[in-house]
């Protein structure tokens, strides 16, 4: 999804002859995003000069960053997520990457996922540093401007986009609920299979039946070069709409296998 | 009676007890009063209850008679669950060749890690089993991705071959009793639930408190404890304490596998971190808590470490402000101040502050502060000989 | 040969804090005789004082500014720090931009006083207690001081950055004679290295070449002997477990710009550092340094492609093997002395 999103920008921002550096979480999230990227940018002509598994618990990640320097890529990709991508991209940017020319072209960092507690977490570093999300409290849309306001009256700051799943995902379930009638999950799952809806700030979104995966209009964000103040630390810079990252259920890259029998716990 | 003098058999039958009733005892506040907060009797905690205790026991075969710190010991729990998850993967959802698969490939695991830990002693020997589970829990989140699925955690798919499922349940079962079945009563204002999967775990926690009995009053009991107290008078009476530490650790990681198969039997997914050393560290605690090197020690503080992880962390704010409107304003913006911070997201720092406080001034544990407070009120009798010896004495 | 030059620069760099906090550890140990599992949260309330020194400098004042709006669309309210108020708008810039080093001059006599206060009010009584006693105690403590700070500064890294003085990187293959842009190695990590050098320096040349150094090498050697001289070791030890603290609290207040501080960082040090220890030799003060780079060098080769390719997962164990290597070929470390902790 990330990938399907960002590829299109990536070509806008940083042309079809680029290397890539992947530096990848070595457990089965990093390896799916960094397989999906990979694909997504190799069919735009880039080339992957590496893939490097980074242990989930590094903390200091110089010794991962410093090969990329002399690799001949370009681009340095980071599939890390949490604090693992503070640290490998708050490591990178001292490693003086962002200030360097390669091949006659700027040195890029990627960072395909991100949120704004990486951000945060990230500061400075993130200035400049192209990804993806699901949400933004900078959208314009109504849902989005009634949630920030009143998330915003309340606690002083614009609501994250954890803050904005962890409310959509509440009301979800309460309507599902209300629908089917029952608390029992496989009631509520039923009620939510196939279900599509919009007002929550994502635009349409899709709970596909087919196997359960969430579809819905993908935000390309990038690291504010001034930011305005804390709350400004990202910009859109495209929505990419939920036709271009919507996959067959039986993409050989995303299929999970059969969803199998509801088991309703009791 | 089972070849247990008196006073054990009481013990022993204290415990049976407990664990057969717990589903009243622990669901003793009505429904629906203020107080049905505190109730612990649901089906999910009352499984960690039993399944955590057996997994304190068995590390207190281990720590309490022979002194060795283990900070590894949440490895075993971890192989025994991949072990069990696999059996269900292959065989079928019945949970009988989980759990025995869970105890061999656990009893396995630590014969190879004891056998090479054990050549050391001391903060070498907590090291030792420090590094061993780190790196089982390292690869088994990366490497080892093909035989523990990784970060996803172990699961049955649809399309695993079962080959003995044949018409059986698709959850897992005791010959057909399905775990997750349950019976509910309903007496007046009271509502008790009586969950086949939790009583699977009783029971076997009775019977591995019976086996752990025999185990303390039994000679390689004795000679465990001679371990502790000084092992090297202990090899000028020619005794060869090797083969004795091994079999206790052994029998421990066994202990611990037995928990994680029986976890796994519960909700059929195993993962990684529950090899985590701070894994490690919670069963430490916990037995410590209880009192280490005492019989039903462990059992208590596993169950107040997981009573205390599930209802403590649930007070938020808001239902704090709810117990404590009674108070002044001023007052209650004060009180629930200062019981914020140990509640809620809080709940570690009360655990870190208890531990503390255990090891201060209570080193026997919550045994050890009951005792003395019978003492205190005139209630106990003389300490008998029996609990001075099982005290804790210097672990070295 | 240009990433072997580098790797060996990341393993100088990665055991510069590895040796600084099993340095503390060693002395500890070597002095009071006590196992301390809050070691790693010492290192981590030292970086959370270049946070908090951070913070306190750019404590600021409100003003509303009627022209512009918030991302509410009320009037914006501007906040503007003491210091560029009381020392001009430029001189106070820079006094937040330098809010790490700076730091330094307050952890020092913070990280004094909770060793004190640890050593007085904790450990004190558990130096008759066993060695396991004493590592659970200290686990409880780490657990309780990584927990305050997680309700005081929250769950997330802070970001906490150098100052911009040191920002960038710098090129030192053309030092060395390779072409630009080959070997090139951040500021801030050389500085951190030239810092810890500093400080291990200085230890031992406080332990070797004072009077107070003197006594307390002898303490370590045969506490009970110096104590019937008439000498009041117990003291001298206190006095040692401040400084173990302060070694601790500046490796982390230096550590702050490299990876932004979080409330585990402590924990995630620990172990390694406990490997570093035994690796060195329990009470080895040598030990512990040289045993901190090799390490940390050990660690940084592990981690390269070259190497991943032959052992795949190699670097997410290669720190734990070492220490099993060691432990059972060699129990005393590599340069403990006969006979201390050897079984």
């Amino acid at each position: 999804m990330s990938a399907a999103a960002l590829a299109p920008v990536l070509q806008k921002l940083y042309g079809n002859e680029r290397s890539a550096y992947h530096l990848t979480a070595d457990y089965t999230w990093g390896w799916t995003q960094q397989e999906s990227i990979q694909a997504a940018t190799e069919a735009l002509g880039w080339k992957t000069v590496n893939n490097v598994l980074t242990p989930l618990a590094q903390t200091d990640f110089s010794s991962y960053i410093a090969p990329v320097l002399n690799s001949g890529a370009d681009v340095l990709v980071l599939n890390h997520y949490g604090g693992n991508m503070v640290n490998s991209l708050t490591n990178a940017v001292q490693f003086g990457l962002r200030e360097k020319q390669v091949n006659g072209k700027n040195f890029e960092i990627v960072v395909p996922l991100y949120s704004e507690l990486m951000a945060k977490g990230a500061g400075a570093n993130i200035k400049g540093i192209v990804g993806s999300q699901n949400w933004d409290w900078k959208l314009e849309d109504e849902g989005t401007k009634a949630f920030v306001k009143s998330f915003g009256t309340k606690y002083g700051f614009p609501p994250s986009q954890a803050a904005q799943t962890c409310y959509a995902q509440a009301m979800l379930y309460a309507d599902a609920v209300e629908r089917a009638g029952s608390f029992n999950p496989c009631a509520v799952a039923e009620a939510l299979e196939g279900f599509e809806f919009d007002g929550l700030g994502n635009g349409k979104t899709l709970y596909r039946a087919d196997d359960h995966q969430c579809f819905k209009d993908v935000l390309v964000v990038r690291g504010a070069e001034n930011p305005q103040d804390e709350f400004h630390l990202v910009e859109i810079v495209e929505v990419t709409p939920v036709g271009q990252v919507t996959y067959a259920p039986d993409h050989p890259m995303f299929a999970g296998g059969e969803l199998g029998q509801c088991n309703p716990g009791a | 009676m089972l070849g247990l003098n008196k006073k054990d058999f009481s013990l022993l039958i204290v415990v049976a007890a407990l664990a057969f009733f717990a589903p009243i005892i622990l669901n003793i506040f009505p429904k629906d009063s203020a107080l049905s907060f505190f109730n612990g009797g649901y089906p999910d905690l009352m499984q960690r209850f039993a399944i955590f205790g057996i997994f304190a026991i068995g590390f207190n075969i281990l720590f309490g008679l022979t002194g060795y710190l283990s900070f590894g010991h949440a490895a075993f729990l971890g192989v025994g669950s991949y072990a069990a998850v696999w059996m269900f993967k292959l065989l079928s959802y019945n949970v009988v060749p989980a759990i025995i698969l869970s105890v061999i490939v656990a009893a396995l695991f630590s014969v190879v890690i004891g056998y090479v830990s054990l050549r050391r002693s001391g903060i070498y020997f907590s090291i030792l089993t420090l590094a061993f589970a780190e790196m089982s829990y390292r690869l088994a989140y990366s490497v080892l991705t093909p035989l523990t699925n990784g970060e996803t955690g172990l699961q049955v798919y649809t399309n695993d071959p079962q080959i003995l499922k044949g018409d059986g349940p698709s959850v897992p079962h005791l010959f057909g009793l399905e775990m997750r079945a349950r019976t509910e009563l309903d007496i007046g204002p009271w509502e008790f639930t009586f969950p086949v999967g939790y009583y699977l775990c009783a029971v076997i926690l009775v019977i591995s408190f019976y086996i752990a009995i025999r185990i303390f009053r039994s000679p390689f009991g004795l000679t465990l404890r001679a371990i502790k107290s000084n092992q090297n008078r202990l090899r000028y009476t020619g005794m060869n304490p090797k083969p004795y530490m091994l079999t206790a650790f052994v029998i421990s990681g066994m202990y611990a596998g037995l928990a994680g198969g029986l976890l796994a039997a519960m909700d059929p997914l195993a993962g990684a971190e529950r090899m985590q050393w701070t894994a490690s560290g919670e069963v430490v605690i916990m037995t410590i808590l209880g009192g280490a090197g005492t019989l039903i020690g462990p059992i208590l503080g596993a169950g107040t470490i997981k009573y205390l992880e599930n209802v403590f962390s649930k007070m938020n704010e808001g239902l704090l402000h709810q117990w404590f409107s009674f108070l002044p304003d001023f007052m209650e913006d004060g009180v629930i101040w200062v019981v914020s911070k140990f509640t809620g997201e809080g709940w570690h720092l009360m655990l870190g502050a208890l531990f503390m406080i255990v090891i201060i001034f209570l080193p026997g544990g919550l045994i050890e502060g009951g005792q003395r407070l019978m003492n205190a009120i005139g209630m106990g009798k003389k300490k008998d000989e029996q609990s001075n010896s099982a005290k804790s004495e210097p672990a070295e | 040969m240009g990433s072997f030059i580098l790797q060996i620069l990341n393993g100088l760099d990665k055991g510069s804090a590895y040796a600084l906090i099993a340095l503390g550890l060693t002395l500890i140990f070597g002095t009071l005789g006590v196992v301390n599992f809050a070691h790693g949260a010492l290192f981590m309330i030292g970086a959370f004082c270049a946070v908090t020194l951070s913070r306190m400098l750019s404590l600021s004042f409100e003003e509303v500014d009627p022209t512009k709006t918030d991302f509410l669309g009320q009037p914006l309210v501007v906040k503007t720090p003491y210091v560029y108020d009381w020392f001009g708008p430029e001189a106070g810039a820079a006094i937040i931009d330098w809010a790490v080093p700076l730091a330094i001059l307050m952890a020092i006599p913070i990280m004094i006083a909770i060793g004190f206060i640890m050593e007085r009010g904790l450990i004190k009584h558990f130096y008759k207690r066993p060695h396991a006693d004493q590592i659970l105690v200290t686990f409880g403590l780490a657990i309780v001081l990584q927990e305050i700070v997680k309700a005081n500064f929250g769950a997330n890294p802070v970001p906490t950055p150098a100052p911009t003085a040191f920002q960038g990187s710098f090129d030192f293959g053309i030092w060395l004679g390779f072409d630009p842009n080959i070997i090139i190695y951040p500021y801030w990590r050389m500085v951190y290295f030239a810092f810890a050098a500093v400080i291990i320096g200085g230890v031992f040349a406080f332990l070797q070449f004072t009077t107070f150094g003197m006594v307390v090498r002898a303490g370590m050697a045969d506490r009970e002997t110096v104590g019937l001289l008439g000498i009041n070791i117990d003291k001298r030890f206190t006095i040692m477990f401040g400084l173990a603290a302060a070694v601790a609290g500046l490796a982390g207040v230096m550590y702050a710009p490299i990876n932004s501080p979080n409330f585990h960082m402590g924990m995630d040090f620990l172990v390694l550092s406990f490997v570093v220890v035994v690796v060195g030799g329990m009470g080895s003060l040598p030990g512990a340094v040289l045993a901190g780079f090799l390490l940390g060098i050990l660690e940084s080769f592990a981690s390269m492609n070259e190497v991943k390719s032959i052992i795949p997962g190699i670097d997410q164990i290669i720190i734990y093997l070492v220490a099993i290597v060691i432990l059972l070929t060699r129990p005393r470390g590599l340069m403990g002395r006969k006979g201390v902790m050897e079984d």
